[in-house]
């Protein structure tokens, strides 16, 4: 009898429950909560970086979409966001670039001079359902202003799928058919390196200048304290040890970067001048967003967040002499990755597309699935297996439809979310009511 | 996946990992500890050949205390974690084990008789043991086995900071409710709400049975809750059958949720039942559990399962009068996972492990007899 009141206790409750909460005010619930989460060490080591960030991701979907890979990957992992594709598409757990958006596509020189267009960042890169960064490229175009959502999402799964026939792997060289908007990243990157005048300093900002001060606009390097020139040539000299094209270098110079990028902008980023001339760029090394419930082989495959990132990039990418300087700098309890930083390389912006038309951008599109899919394909999966072949006997051309299911049911959230997240901002202040 | 568990050992427990001892001297110190060691061999499913062997510590705990007339007591109980989170690559030297508290509170115990029903007043302030899990876990015979599927499915966390009162009739009747942060034992408070949770566990001795009692009884549960700096809601009921006796231990569960991991408009549901019966009194016995849940109700095919077949033997000791070891258990069984199309990441599994269990603890022991002072 005690029981059987109990239970109809909870019985009162599930029903009760059913007209409850607010779908709006749950959600902005649980935007704070995640963006004060994921930034924590970083409000307190430094405010005015993180306030930057969040300004800039408030201008645009797009830019909004650069710094919420956090919320990405909640909801990635949340039921509901694989819809219904998964009797259709078997998954395979493959090394993810973990970002894949269009503007974290960007030119590189190769060891020949030639020039070629692949990922350019692998801070979020790991191990995952391969689908996960199909999707993730997907809204990553579909959000760009003025572009036919629709259109891109099929385009990036249809590069996808027409990658996992290709028999030959993909690159994007100068000498493919790069149609009008690769064709003028590449011309551009080509103009940029072959007009560049050696480095021989390295400008710099004092600390107390008012340009560094606050929320700054633009990047801007200032110049590092003594104890501080000593920490990083310390990690340099490791990173110089490692790397074989740094083993007879110098480091002549090396400042603070700050107001680069928009998801990693409270990142620490240095910038280095090497007495050959060439620069380097150092940036910290942080954990990979976490995909809640996924199961893997191994729980930890990465030890260490630089080693991660390099490894990466030199799975990911489409060639293997991109860079001879890629390598690690160790600076307690963090990880720098330090790379090669040349006019050579020019990053694709979205604020380009307006000038083409949509067949242009979607070629951009379909472009960059099917070098998503090689990238996919050439890393090696968790165990350090071969995945290639699983990843092909799963992509099918459900992956296309499927994709663009997701993209029409998404991109309406993306795009409430950056509402909200400006309402945040409006109410509780540029930091979200953050206080130490 | 198929994971094959090659080995486990699980060393040294108190049945009730959550209470000071009730036997013993009226004042004196305790002590208690506890440990998970697991190793297994990880198939890889895409590649059947690849298999990571692997040996992992997944419970280590280490407490005691103080009890002062049999009123009042201070415990403290740690645990070990794994200095970097989840999927990450920041620990302490690599992922070290690190210890952390999972229990320190202090308790006043009073006891009175009322209208000849003995009634005990139990109050506790600190980090204080979950309201639900402390009250079912003492009547599943399988912890051993995994945790309770609310623990496990993070419905509930095992402590939090803040303070409990709870009033026992006669035996039978325990009311409670308690005041908490919200948080867990990992985070500070994060908003101005407060967990707030009533709970009522009515049970008692119905049959005798094999020289021994059939215990039958229930618990309910409700929380009025919030989490993050969102405050998102992170409301709970709960209800639980049990029957138990020396030889099985039978514990169905229910909890329904409104909010779950900062999305309050999540609706989590879970069922889960635990069984577990010894066929030759220490030396042979077999156990079962199932559990099904989602973490939203309202998004459909997001049901996972769990199903878990054992067998387990206490290699023929009779432990329930040992004074330090209550428990030596050999396991051997499965884990079953079987997950919906939508329910998020998860995925199909298949556990097969060989472990064994052990637990103890001492009574309340006399720090200093009287004849020992000068």
């Amino acid at each position: 009898m005690r029981v059987g009141i109990l239970f109809a206790a909870l019985a009162l409750f599930v029903f009760v429950g059913g007209c409850a909460v607010d779908e709006d005010e749950a959600r902005r619930a649980f935007l704070i909560d995640a963006f004060l989460d994921d930034h924590r060490d970083l409000l307190l080591r430094d405010p005015a970086e993180v306030e930057g960030k969040w300004a800039r991701m408030a201008t645009t979907p797009f830019q909004f979409l650069r710094g919420d890979i956090g919320i990405w990957a909640r909801d990635a992992a949340h039921p509901g966001f694989d819809v219904d594709h998964r009797d259709a598409v078997d998954d395979v757990t493959v090394l993810l670039v973990g970002d894949p958006h269009p503007e974290n596509l960007g030119t590189f020189r190769r060891s020949d001079g030639g020039l070629v267009v692949d990922w350019n960042d692998f801070d979020a890169a790991r191990f995952g359902p391969f689908d996960i960064d199909v999707r993730r490229l997907a809204i990553g175009f579909a959000v760009v202003d003025g572009v036919d959502e629709d259109a891109v999402a099929r385009a990036v799964a249809r590069g996808y799928v027409a990658g996992s026939r290709d028999e030959a792997p993909f690159v994007i060289e100068e000498s493919s058919d790069l149609g009008p908007i690769l064709g003028k990243l590449v011309r551009a990157a080509r103009d940029d390196g072959e007009d560049a005048t050696p480095t021989v300093a390295l400008a710099a900002h004092e600390r107390d200048d008012p340009a560094v001060q606050g929320v700054v606009d633009d990047e801007v390097t200032v110049r590092l304290d003594d104890d501080d020139r000593t920490r990083l040539l310390d990690a340099l000299s490791v990173w110089r040890a490692s790397v074989d094209a740094a083993h007879d270098v110098a480091v002549v110079d090396v400042v603070r970067v700050r107001g680069k990028g928009v998801g990693s902008r409270p990142w620490l980023r240095y910038r280095a001048l090497l007495n050959d001339g060439r620069v380097v760029e150092l940036k910290e090394a942080r954990d990979p967003f976490v995909l809640e419930g996924l199961v893997l082989a191994t729980s930890r495959p990465f030890t260490d967040n630089a080693a991660r990132v390099v490894f990466a990039r030199k799975a990911l990418s489409s060639v293997d002499d991109v860079d001879p300087l890629l390598g690690a700098a160790p600076l307690p309890p963090l990880g720098l990755r330090v790379q090669t930083e040349s006019a050579w390389q020019r990053t694709l912006r979205t604020r380009d597309f307006a000038e083409f038309s949509p067949d242009d951008v979607d070629a951009v599109a379909f472009a960059a699935g099917r070098l998503l899919f090689h990238a996919h394909a050439r890393a090696p999966g968790p165990l350090g297996e071969d995945v290639a072949a699983a990843l092909r006997a799963a992509v099918s051309d459900v992956l296309v439809d499927d994709t663009a299911a997701f993209v029409a049911a998404y991109a309406p959230v993306h795009q409430s979310d950056l509402v909200r997240f400006r309402e945040l901002l409006r109410e509780h202040g540029p930091l979200l009511g953050f206080s130490p | 996946m198929i994971a094959l568990v090659v080995a486990a050992v699980v060393v040294a427990a108190a049945p009730d990992a959550w209470s000071p001892p009730r036997d013993g001297a009226a004042s004196g110190v305790f002590a208690a500890a506890q440990l998970f060691s697991v190793g297994d061999a990880v198939f890889a499913g895409a590649e059947p050949d690849a298999v990571l062997p692997r040996f992992e510590l997944s419970r280590a705990e280490v407490g005691g205390g103080f009890v002062f007339d049999r009123v009042a007591a201070l415990v403290v109980r740690t645990e070990v974690v794994r200095s970097a989170g989840p999927q990450s690559a920041f620990g302490i030297d690599g992922d070290s084990f690190v210890p952390r508290l999972k229990l320190a509170y202090a308790q006043g115990r009073p006891s009175f008789v009322v209208a000849d029903a003995a009634v005990v007043v139990e109050a506790r302030a600190g980090m204080i043991p979950s309201p639900w899990l402390s009250r079912v876990e003492r009547h599943l015979g399988t912890r051993g086995l995994a945790p309770l599927e609310s623990e496990r499915r993070t419905l509930f966390v095992p402590s939090d900071l803040g303070a409990s009162l709870a009033v026992t009739v006669a035996d039978v009747v325990e009311l409670g409710v308690s005041v908490d942060n919200g948080e867990g034992n990992n985070e500070v408070e994060q908003n101005a709400g407060k967990n707030v949770t009533a709970v009522v566990d009515v049970g008692g001795p119905v049959a005798r049975v094999f020289d021994d009692d059939v215990v039958v009884g229930g618990l309910g549960l409700y929380r009025d809750g919030s989490v993050g700096r969102g405050a998102a809601r992170d409301h709970r009921a709960a209800a639980a059958l049990y029957a138990t006796h020396r030889l099985a231990h039978v514990v169905v569960e229910g909890v329904y949720g409104l909010g779950h991991a900062g999305r309050a408009d999540d609706e989590p549901v879970l069922f889960d039942v635990a069984a577990d019966v010894a066929i030759v009194p220490e030396v042979f016995g077999i156990a079962a559990r199932y559990g099904i849940g989602t973490d939203d109700r309202n998004v459909d095919d997001s049901w996972t399962q769990r199903t878990t077949v054992a067998v387990f033997s206490d290699f023929g000791l009779h432990l329930r009068d040992s004074r330090a070891l209550r428990r030596l258990r050999a396991w051997a069984g499965a884990h079953i996972d079987v997950a919906d199309d939508n329910a998020g990441l998860a995925r199909d599994d298949v556990v097969v492990f060989v472990s064994i269990e052990a637990a103890g603890a001492t009574d309340v022991v006399e720090l200093f007899s009287s004849g020992a002072h000068p």
